[in-house]
């Protein structure tokens, strides 16, 4: 990011690739729907492109860049009028060459109920989870990432979490063949 | 061993959410109880389940492509500095006429007579408009924001007596030129509003006074901790329900000017719009995540149709190709005047 500010215009183009599947992954996730996610990857690059000079260089990139997608992909779920669409079906997953066919389907249908269970939280919820969870941010890293206190941040993890505990389903039993 | 640690408890120390003390605790006392030790150990594996979701989603190349191509269509981002500096001062000198017009017009004279020799109340408007900056999650998620059926001027006339009798408002500080201004940012969402607020410097000469605000939807005068609650809404197809502040009373200024304030009242909105050609109910919930709360609803056509410890809901008929618009209050503690607080 650096690079980038300090004139190198294709610095912008590696931290793009690098950063691309963690950051989709991250957005499908907060978004439970695709074609949603890429339009907020899109907009998120194009807002380090404008806002690069105010990266400041003793920060880390990562939270910084997640901090955009955060506010992007909840307003965005605001206007959302109807957000609780399911994830989409583009996310397909690869078979496991060493499973059976029922195997496969309970696995299908366990991944579907977790799915589901991140999709009933609400948004900043899901996102620290998503944040903290499946991207591996520490909790002042997602504070920041989401412009709120770390005590905030650590509240709605405890939510998100009981609600989780709730309504996860019970891996051992449900994705037993 | 006689007491166990709840679920939450053990969650919230498996995933590091403890101060170090009661992770301790919580870790001696797993040492020796077999039962939440194994209640610990079921979470940890029901959460693993998560792990499902973990990977399998790659960006394209299409998508990357696009996205690279998008940034080098864009101007430089210099450019973009220029263009904000333009709009800024174009702001600036907007703010400044429409300051001078206020200050100039009948009402500005009106307000200058009550408040006598006193000083206009900017210091209570600075922290007011600290406040605005906080966070806020909580409402926008029901649908786009609409104008407030409660004008400045109703509040005034109907909840604010100015010390030594009668009623007032002020509409405008120079600090607000700057919710105005902002206001005029395009693609930004803005709810208009009305906050009440108090110039509680010298107690002999306190006055309330209530004025127009437009508060964005992401910088909303409501601090992160308040995010914890919660609205949903259930309504037939062609019928949306938006909710939003009209109102918010007891805030963060009178608290730190040293108020005795114990609650903090907010007033909502909710507008139910009925675009189908049959009458349709719309129900409308909010949960409060603690039971320390109370809400009134002052609207006959409104049924609480469900009301326990931690949530209400309550449900509105609409005829067709009508909207219904109606107010309620919540009433909770006050936010202390540092922390997040309990």
């Amino acid at each position: 990011m650096t690079a980038y500010q300090q004139g190198d215009q294709t610095a912008l183009a590696g931290l793009v690739r690098r950063y691309a599947d963690p950051l989709l992954g991250y957005l499908t996730r907060l978004c439970m729907q695709r074609q949603q996610a890429e339009d907020v990857f899109q907009e998120t690059f194009l807002r380090v492109h404008r806002n690069a000079r105010r990266f400041r260089a003793d920060g880390r990139f990562k939270p910084w860049l997640f901090a955009i997608a955060t506010n992007l992909a909840i307003d965005s779920l605001r206007r959302r009028s109807r957000w609780f669409l399911s994830l989409d079906d583009e996310e397909k997953e690869i078979a496991d060459p060493n499973s059976t066919p029922a195997e496969s389907a309970a696995k299908s249908d366990l991944r579907a109920q977790v799915r589901e269970a991140l999709e009933s939280l609400p948004p900043r919820q899901r996102a620290t989870v998503a944040l903290t969870y499946f991207e591996g941010l520490s909790y002042p890293e997602a504070a920041k990432s989401m412009g709120c206190s770390v005590g905030t941040v650590k509240k709605q993890m405890s939510r998100a979490l009981e609600t989780l505990a709730r309504i996860l389903p019970d891996a051992a039993k449900e994705g037993a063949p | 061993m006689n007491s166990h640690f709840s679920d939450r408890q053990l969650l919230d120390a498996q995933f590091k959410l403890r101060s170090g003390a009661q992770a301790q605790e919580i870790a001696a006392h797993l040492s020796e109880c077999a039962e939440c030790r194994r209640r610990s150990e079921a979470l940890k594996h029901k959460f693993s389940s998560l792990d499902l979701l973990r990977g399998g989603v790659s960006a394209s190349e299409q998508l990357i492509t696009d996205t690279l191509r998008q940034i080098r269509n864009e101007p430089a981002a210099e450019h973009h500095l220029f263009r904000r500096f333009v709009w800024l001062t174009g702001a600036t000198a907007a703010a400044a006429i429409l300051v001078a017009l206020i200050y100039t017009s009948p009402f500005a004279i009106r307000f200058t007579q009550l408040a006598s020799s006193e000083k206009a109340p900017e210091p209570v408007m600075q922290i007011a408009m600290q406040k605005d900056e906080e966070k806020h999650t909580e409402f926008a998620e029901l649908g786009a924001p609409a104008e407030t059926p409660i004008p400045a001027e109703e509040v005034a006339k109907n909840e604010i007596a100015l010390e030594g009798g009668g009623a007032g408002y002020v509409a405008y500080s120079v600090v607000e030129s700057d919710m105005l201004a902002a206001a005029s940012k395009p693609q930004s969402l803005y709810y208009n509003g009305v906050r009440v607020a108090e110039d509680a410097k010298d107690t002999r000469q306190s006055l309330r006074y209530a004025y127009s605000i437009s508060l964005h939807a992401g910088e909303v005068a409501v601090p992160a901790s308040r995010a914890q609650a919660e609205w949903t809404s259930s309504a037939p197809d062609n019928v949306s329900v938006q909710v939003y502040p009209a109102l918010i009373e007891c805030d963060k200024a009178l608290i730190a000017l040293g108020k005795d304030t114990d609650k903090q009242v907010r007033h909502w909105s909710v507008r139910v719009v009925n675009s189908s050609s049959r009458r349709a109910t719309a129900s409308i919930s909010r949960s409060f995540g603690s039971t320390n709360w109370n809400v009134s609803v002052p609207d006959n056509a409104v049924h609480v149709t469900t009301q326990d410890a931690e949530r209400v809901q309550f449900s509105v008929e609409v005829k067709p190709q009508t909207t219904k618009t109606f107010t309620f209050r919540t009433i909770l503690p006050a936010e202390p005047a540092k922390g997040d607080g309990p």
